[in-house]
C-alpha cells in the first residue's frame, strides 16, 4: 500500500469542530447532537472503508490481467484484453491489445501489389 | 352503511384542510388553516375580532355562525373566505407555530438558490469566477414570500430569514471550491507522469458544470469568493435561527467527513490507475476509461497508449494503402486517355486527382506526424501539464 492510500479507521474529533452556539444549547440537545453526529460519521468511515475495500479488489483484478497479458505468447499473434473492475470511486474499463503486429505487413504489401496487377492489367487490355 | 357516511364525513372534514400539498405555498397555507380550527377560545375570539373590523360586521356574523360547519367539515369556505381567514389568523398563532410558517419557505428558498447557481459547461480557469458568479447571483436571490407570510413577519425578520439562507448556501459553496480544488491537484499530481494521451472531464457536484481537463491544468486561487460573516441576529426568532445555522454546521462536518473520505478513496483509485497503466508492457496498445468520484465531484476520462511498432506500421500500411490508391487512380485515367470509349472518363480522373489524392496523403502525413510526435514524446498529452 502506498502512502497515498488511507491508513483505516481515524480517531473521531467531532467535539474539535463544534460550531459556535452548541454550548448554550440545553444538555440534552447536546448529547442528541453529538449522538447522531458520532452516528453519521460512524457511517461515513463504514461507507469509506468498503470503498476501499472494492478498490482493493479493483487492483488485484488489474494486476493478475496485466500479469496475464505480459505472460502470453507474443510471436505471430495479435490480441486483444478487456477487463472491467469497479473501484469505491467509480470503475476502470481497460483494454491491451498486442502481439507481432509486424507480419500483417507483408499481408498489405502481398494485397496491394495484387490489386496493382489487376488494375494494371485491365488498364492495358 | 353508517361506516361508510363517518368515512365520507371525515374526508370532507379534512379535504381543505389535510390535502398533501406540494409547494411551499400550498403547505403554509394548510397549515395557518389547520391552526386555525385549533385556536383556542381566547385567539379565536380575538381573530373574530379583527375579522369583524377587516371585513364588516356582515361577514363577522356569518363566521361565527358557519365555524363550526367549517369545523366539521359540513361547509367548505370560499377561496376568498379563506384568504380573508389567512389574512387575520397568523398574527394570532404562537412565534413557534408563526417560524414553522416560515419554516416551509426554507427548502424552496434554498433550492431556488442552488438553482440560481447551476452553471453549463466550463474553461478550467473558468472555475473560480463560476463560483464567485453563483454565489454573487445567490446574494441577489430574494425569498419569495407569500402575502399572507410577510404580513406576520417585520422586513427585519424576512432579511435575517433570507441572510441565514443565503449564508447557508454560500458556505456550501464555499466548502465545494475547496473540494474542486483538491481534486483538481489530486489529479494532476496522479496522472501528470503518465505517457499516454488523457481526455479527463471533471463534473461539478455542487454547480453541475463539466470541466474539460485537457492541457494545462493551472493552480487555482485558494478562494472564489469571500464568506460573508454569520449573520448577526438581532430579531424575535433568534433561536429558530440559531438552531437552523448550528444544524447546518453540523450537516457541514457530516459533509467534510464525506469529503475527505471521497478524496481519499478517489487518490487510491487514481493510483491504482495509474499502476496499472505503467504495469502495461510500452509494446501493447492500452485503452482504459475511468471514473472516480472525488470530494467535490467526479472525474471521467480516458487514456490510451500506443505501442511504437504498432504505430510505424499503421503509418507504412497508410503508406502503402496511399500508394496502390494513387498509382490506380493514375493506371485510370492513363487507360482512359489510351482508350476511346473511355476519355469522358479521364476529365472526370482529373478532378479525383485533384481531390482524392491530397486527401490521401494528408491522411498519411497525419499519422506520420503522430509516429514522429510519439518519438519524441511531445503529444498534446495531459501529461505535459505545467504547474
Amino acid at each position: 500500500m502506498s502512502e497515498d492510500n488511507p491508513r483505516g479507521l481515524q480517531k473521531f474529533d467531532v467535539e474539535q469542530r463544534l460550531p459556535v452556539g452548541f454550548e448554550k444549547l440545553p444538555e440534552e440537545d447536546q448529547r442528541a447532537i453529538l449522538r447522531k453526529l458520532k452516528d453519521k460519521e460512524v457511517d461515513v468511515m463504514i461507507e469509506m472503508t468498503r470503498a476501499v475495500g472494492k478498490s482493493k479488489v479493483a487492483e488485484n483484478d488489474l494486476q493478475v490481467h496485466n500479469e496475464n497479458v505480459a505472460r502470453l505468447d507474443h510471436e505471430r499473434k495479435i490480441f486483444s484484453s478487456k477487463i472491467s473492475a469497479e473501484t469505491g470511486s467509480g470503475k476502470i474499463d481497460m483494454q491491451v491489445r498486442g502481439g507481432d503486429t509486424r507480419f500483417i505487413v507483408p499481408i498489405l504489401v502481398v494485397i496491394g501489389v495484387i490489386l496493382l496487377a489487376l488494375i494494371a492489367i485491365f488498364a492495358l487490355r | 352503511m353508517g361506516r361508510r357516511w363517518r368515512r365520507r364525513r371525515y374526508a370532507a372534514q379534512h379535504r381543505w384542510t389535510h390535502a398533501q400539498p406540494a409547494s411551499a405555498s400550498e403547505r403554509a397555507r394548510a397549515f395557518v388553516l389547520r391552526e386555525f380550527f385549533d385556536l383556542d377560545g381566547m385567539a379565536l375570539a380575538r381573530v373574530i375580532q379583527l375579522y369583524g373590523r377587516e371585513y364588516g360586521h356582515g361577514r363577522r356574523k356569518y363566521f361565527e355562525s358557519t365555524f363550526e360547519k367549517w369545523r366539521s367539515g359540513d361547509v367548505q369556505p370560499r377561496r376568498e373566505t379563506q384568504d380573508r381567514i389567512l389574512h387575520c389568523v397568523p398574527r394570532f398563532l404562537p412565534p413557534a407555530k408563526q417560524f414553522t410558517i416560515l419554516g416551509f419557505y426554507i427548502p424552496e428558498y434554498l433550492s431556488h438558490l442552488v438553482a440560481a447557481s447551476r452553471v453549463h459547461n466550463l474553461a478550467m480557469e473558468a472555475v473560480p469566477s463560476a463560483f464567485a458568479d453563483a454565489a454573487r447571483r445567490c446574494r441577489e436571490t430574494d425569498p419569495k414570500l407569500d402575502w399572507f407570510v410577510r404580513g406576520v413577519f417585520s422586513d427585519a425578520e424576512i432579511a435575517a430569514f433570507a441572510d441565514v439562507a443565503r449564508y447557508t448556501v454560500l458556505d456550501r459553496l464555499h466548502r465545494s471550491y475547496g473540494a474542486v480544488r483538491l481534486d483538481l491537484a489530486t489529479a494532476t499530481h496522479h496522472l501528470a507522469g503518465v505517457d499516454a494521451k488523457i481526455v479527463m472531464r471533471y463534473r461539478l457536484d455542487e454547480l453541475g458544470g463539466l470541466i474539460e481537463l485537457n492541457g494545462v491544468v493551472p493552480t487555482l486561487p485558494a478562494t472564489a469568493f469571500d464568506m460573508p460573516s454569520v449573520p448577526e441576529l438581532v430579531v424575535r426568532h433568534r433561536e429558530e435561527y440559531e438552531r437552523l445555522l448550528l444544524d447546518h454546521h453540523c450537516e457541514m462536518i457530516v459533509e467534510q467527513e464525506a469529503q475527505v473520505a471521497r478524496h481519499s478513496v478517489a487518490r487510491l483509485d487514481l493510483s491504482i490507475l495509474e499502476n496499472a497503466i505503467a504495469s502495461v508492457s510500452k509494446a501493447e496498445s492500452l485503452e482504459t476509461s475511468f471514473e472516480a468520484r472525488g470530494a467535490g465531484g467526479t472525474f471521467e476520462g480516458t487514456v490510451s497508449r500506443k505501442n511504437l511498432p504498432a504505430l510505424k506500421a499503421q503509418l507504412f500500411g497508410r503508406i502503402v494503402v496511399a500508394t496502390l490508391c494513387t498509382l490506380g487512380i493514375v493506371a485510370g485515367i492513363a487507360a482512359a486517355f489510351t482508350s476511346k470509349d473511355l476519355r469522358g472518363f479521364a476529365v472526370c480522373g482529373f478532378w479525383i486527382v485533384l481531390a482524392a489524392v491530397p486527401a490521401l496523403w494528408s491522411w498519411v502525413i497525419e499519422k506520420h506526424r503522430e509516429v514522429r510526435d510519439y518519438e519524441r514524446g511531445q503529444s498534446t498529452r495531459f501529461a505535459k501539464v505545467r504547474r
